[in-house]
């Protein structure tokens, strides 16, 4: 018995309307933008917020509300694509090690402790400071400093399902390793891994923000959530609508997210019905 | 083909030589636990032979071992003249098709994102038999006494008898000369393990498939089998044509098993 | 005291389907005896063990009567449901090691519920705990005491599990498949412990189990479950000499010291009119009249719910 999307509680469709409306902005954005997200404006610099620039406009002049929009973009981009290569190499490795065994597991368990031993935010800005200066190096960064707990998760999972009886009876029947991967393991890690990819992305999206905040990510003028709030660090006390604007898009855009994570685990799993209960 | 002698010649299929297997524990202190303790016998082509013993007495363990799911430390297991603890993966996956084995669980004994069709359409695309194949599912499905609109269904909609007849009915498909049970029905209904057993023995009517039954369960036994074997603690006690062993069984803790048995 | 089961019925309610598990079921239970609860698994038996011990799911909708002497126990509350459990009605579960906290040492666990009623001065409980474990066959009690769950084979968890299940000396035991998965050497054991506290403790029990030589050896009752109803109920001597409903009949005659004889058909196999006999879809002297609805008939404290009864036995009771 599976659950259907209907049958969702409230806040889980109301969080996956936010995520889809955010996404839709971030692919809309050339049309929905009332200006150009990079056109400075020397005479309408830091304005409150008015029918003409609704959120107002920041210190170089450009008009907040298309920069919040054109920065769903950047961001999200960002995030999807961070989670998507983490998840790349975790689930791998944890196929890898938890399905093989042995050394192969040993080697990958050492480098998954070592890994998990260091500060994640530490190693994330050191490494993406010694890269070159380019849009991937916050890709890398980021991958590399947060695979680690994503495979231990598949590992585990793959060990469970390599114990049931399923995988034992269809190897007796004479599978070999590649079936049994491609048509037992796989499709029943899927559930576990559809759910921890968005919970990756809401995380990504946070580490990515923090690192543009910190000037090692996106670089300006480029419109990203992490670099208008660190833009906006001087300004905020009198005009606060320019860090609550890109800040309010990160919460949403996380919390929806990781609730529509929790949504996907609910609608991935089977349950068993009541019609086959022990009774 | 040749008659000797026109006398019946009993072959055996399996033969079992010397299997021991134990397990290390402990982390920092090792302990070694003996499973399994120099088990030797045969296996007669088109006979059923039971195996039977305590919990933890090693018969599980013991075809497990034969299928080749869990290492062994020494011995040899032979069929047909090639010993199977020597077979790479690949000839070992070939050997897989004369050997097959139904497990205790049927309720995680399927894939549960697959549907009854594909399950059992599983050996067909694995060993690459001709299409064909495909055409005889319907014909199984009558010898397991099963409706066809469980093909569409998935496994957690069927019952644990149901599910059971289709894991066998998987492994039919294969023709497969020796079939290993492993308390095939133990977590089932008496009335199911009947029908169960009653389709076993049809299919042993059509073509004379040997058997190995482990089950704890010695009435079942009794009823099925040529000749049982008891484990306790990892040995093979004794190995005896059924009336023999409940006649005169050589040792005690046989005596006393049967006694548990008749008189509980 | 009796237990007086009246018009039982439950049911789950799941993605606004309703699913009958109970169907008006009413038993009498003789305080001191043992009647036991056979059939397949989803005949609604354990269910039915639950309902008496009032541990069905919050979501179950229970209707009907369960009488423990004159109280209704489906009107009391939890604080006065939690004093009749243990103490007069005590209910086992099914799987014993699952049933234990793994964490917690056995001896801890026999005598938890004395310590949750402070009922003894906790120095003693320890005492109490090993002469308990004792008192079922278990000889080395210090060892078993102090091992967790985890160590013990099956038979000794499920001695375990009896040992806590009577500490309080309750008057009613449910034990609930009490032989699954057990070898011959555990069941035997089980069944010695059962015994005991049946015949010397004289404690009332209901046995719920598919395991039909259990059930002989051990009752004074037999009531057989098909599909959420009870289609026979008999002393057990009687209804092995000669059961009446063609379930029962078959039920003996799968056993493996019997012909190993299958019922055709399977549990979920519904019959074509809802109000007809439920096992009308796999009953081999299935005809017309099987559609009515079957009455419960009774001949000499023999009751079947099968109209050929009535039949087979001419017309020498009404």
């Amino acid at each position: 018995m599976r659950t259907k999307l209907g049958q969702l509680h409230y806040i889980y469709k109301l969080a996956i309307i936010v995520v889809l409306s955010i996404i839709l902005c971030a692919v809309l954005a050339p049309w929905i933008a009332p200006y150009d997200p990079y056109q400075v404006s020397i005479d309408e610099i830091l304005q409150h917020c008015s029918a003409k620039h609704w959120l107002g406009t920041d210190a170089l002049g450009r008009d907040l509300l298309s920069r919040v929009i054109y920065g769903a973009r950047t961001s999200v981009a960002f995030a999807v694509a961070v989670a998507l290569c983490t998840m790349l190499v975790g689930v791998s490795l944890g196929i890898a090690g938890g399905y093989f065994g042995g050394i192969t597991d040993r080697v990958i368990q050492c480098l998954v402790s070592m890994i998990q031993g260091l500060p994640g935010m530490s190693m994330m800005i050191a490494i993406a400071a010694v890269l070159p200066e380019n849009d991937f190096r916050l890709i890398i960064a980021v991958t590399l400093t947060s695979w680690a707990g994503f495979s231990r998760i598949v590992r585990s999972e793959v060990i469970r399902i390599k114990g049931e009886t399923y995988v034992e009876g269809i190897k007796s029947l004479g599978a070999g390793n590649r079936y049994i991967l491609k048509e037992y393991v796989f499709p029943n890690i899927l559930p576990v891994i559809a759910v921890l990819l968005t919970l990756r992305i809401g995380t990504s999206l946070l580490s990515a923000s923090a690192l543009s905040y910190l000037g090692l990510g996106v670089s300006p003028p480029a419109a990203d959530w992490g670099v208008m709030i660190s833009d906006a660090r001087t300004y905020f006390r009198s005009y606060p609508v320019m860090i609550l604007a890109p800040g309010i898009g990160i919460t949403l855009f996380s919390l929806g997210i990781n609730l529509t994570g929790d949504a996907l685990c609910e609608l991935l799993s089977i349950k068993k019905g009541p019609e086959n209960k022990e009774m | 083909m040749s008659v000797v002698g026109g006398m019946f010649r009993k072959m055996a299929i399996l033969s079992v030589k010397h299997v021991c297997k134990s397990y290390k524990t402990g982390l920092i202190k090792k302990k070694t636990k003996i499973i399994l303790q120099d088990i030797t016998f045969d296996v007669q082509e088109g006979e059923v032979l039971g195996l039977t013993g305590a919990s933890g007495s090693g018969k599980s363990t013991l075809i497990r071992c034969i299928m080749r799911l869990t290492p062994v430390d020494s011995g040899t297991i032979i069929m047909d003249g090639t010993d199977l603890l020597q077979l790479s993966p690949t000839d070992l996956r070939q050997s897989r098709k004369v050997m097959q084995m139904l497990f205790q669980n049927p309720a995680s004994a399927l894939n549960p994102r697959k549907t009854i069709r594909e399950s059992l359409a599983e050996p067909i695309l694995i060993h690459q038999l001709p299409e064909a194949t495909l055409k005889e599912i319907p014909g199984i499905l009558d010898m397991l006494q099963l409706k066809k609109d469980l093909l569409d269904r998935y496994p957690h909609q069927l019952s644990g008898g149901e599910l059971q007849r289709i894991c066998l009915g998987r492994l039919l498909l294969l023709r497969p000369r020796l079939l290993l049970l492993d308390e095939p029905t133990s977590m089932l209904d008496v009335s199911v393990q009947a029908q169960i057993i009653e389709i076993m023995r049809n299919i042993r009517k059509e073509y004379p498939i040997t058997v190995l039954f482990v089950s704890h369960d010695l009435a079942l036994l009794k009823a099925v089998c040529d000749r049982i074997g008891v484990m306790e603690q990892g040995k093979l006690l004794e190995l005896q044509p059924v009336e023999e062993l409940f006649q005169h069984p050589s040792e005690q803790y046989t005596r006393d098993l049967i006694r548990a048995f008749n008189d509980f | 005291m009796d237990i007086r089961i009246r018009d039982l019925s439950v049911s789950f309610v799941t993605n606004g389907k309703n699913l009958a598990v109970l169907k008006n079921i009413s038993l009498g239970l003789v305080q001191g005896t043992v009647t036991a609860i056979i059939g397949e698994s989803g005949s609604g038996k354990s269910v039915l063990g639950a309902a008496l011990a009032r541990l069905l799911d919050p979501q179950a909708v229970i209707s009907g009567r369960i009488l423990y002497g004159d109280t209704d126990l489906l009107l009391l509350d939890e604080p006065e449901m939690s004093e009749i459990r243990g103490k007069s009605i005590s209910w086992m579960a099914q799987n014993p090691v699952s049933a234990m906290d793994p964490l917690q040492k056995t001896g801890d666990f026999v005598t938890e519920i004395l310590d949750f009623r402070k009922a003894f001065p906790s120095e003693r409980l320890q005492e109490i705990g090993i002469k308990q474990l004792r008192r079922f066959g278990l000889q080395n009690a210090e060892t078993v005491g102090q091992s967790y769950p985890g160590a013990l084979s099956g038979g000794m968890a499920q001695r375990v599990l009896i040992s806590a299940m009577t500490v309080e000396e309750p008057e009613w035991l449910i034990a609930d498949e009490p032989t699954k998965g057990l070898d011959a050497m555990g069941r035997r054991q089980v069944y010695l412990n059962l015994c005991q506290l049946a015949r010397e403790r004289r404690m009332g029990m209901v046995l719920i189990t598919h395991d039909l030589r259990l059930a002989e050896r051990l009752s004074n009752y037999i009531a057989v479950m098909y599909a959420g109803e009870i289609v026979e109920y008999a002393g057990t001597g009687e209804f092995f000499a000669s059961p009446g409903h063609p379930y029962s009949r078959g039920l003996v005659a799968a056993q493996p010291d019997k012909d190993m004889k299958p019922i055709p058909g399977d549990i979920t196999d519904l019959p074509a009119s809802a109000s007809g006999c439920s096992f009308a879809p796999r009953c081999p002297s299935f005809c017309d009249r099987c559609s009515e609805k079957q009455k419960m008939v009774e001949k000499d404290s023999h009751f079947v719910r099968c109209w050929r009864y009535v039949q087979e036995n001419g017309d020498t009771f009404r």
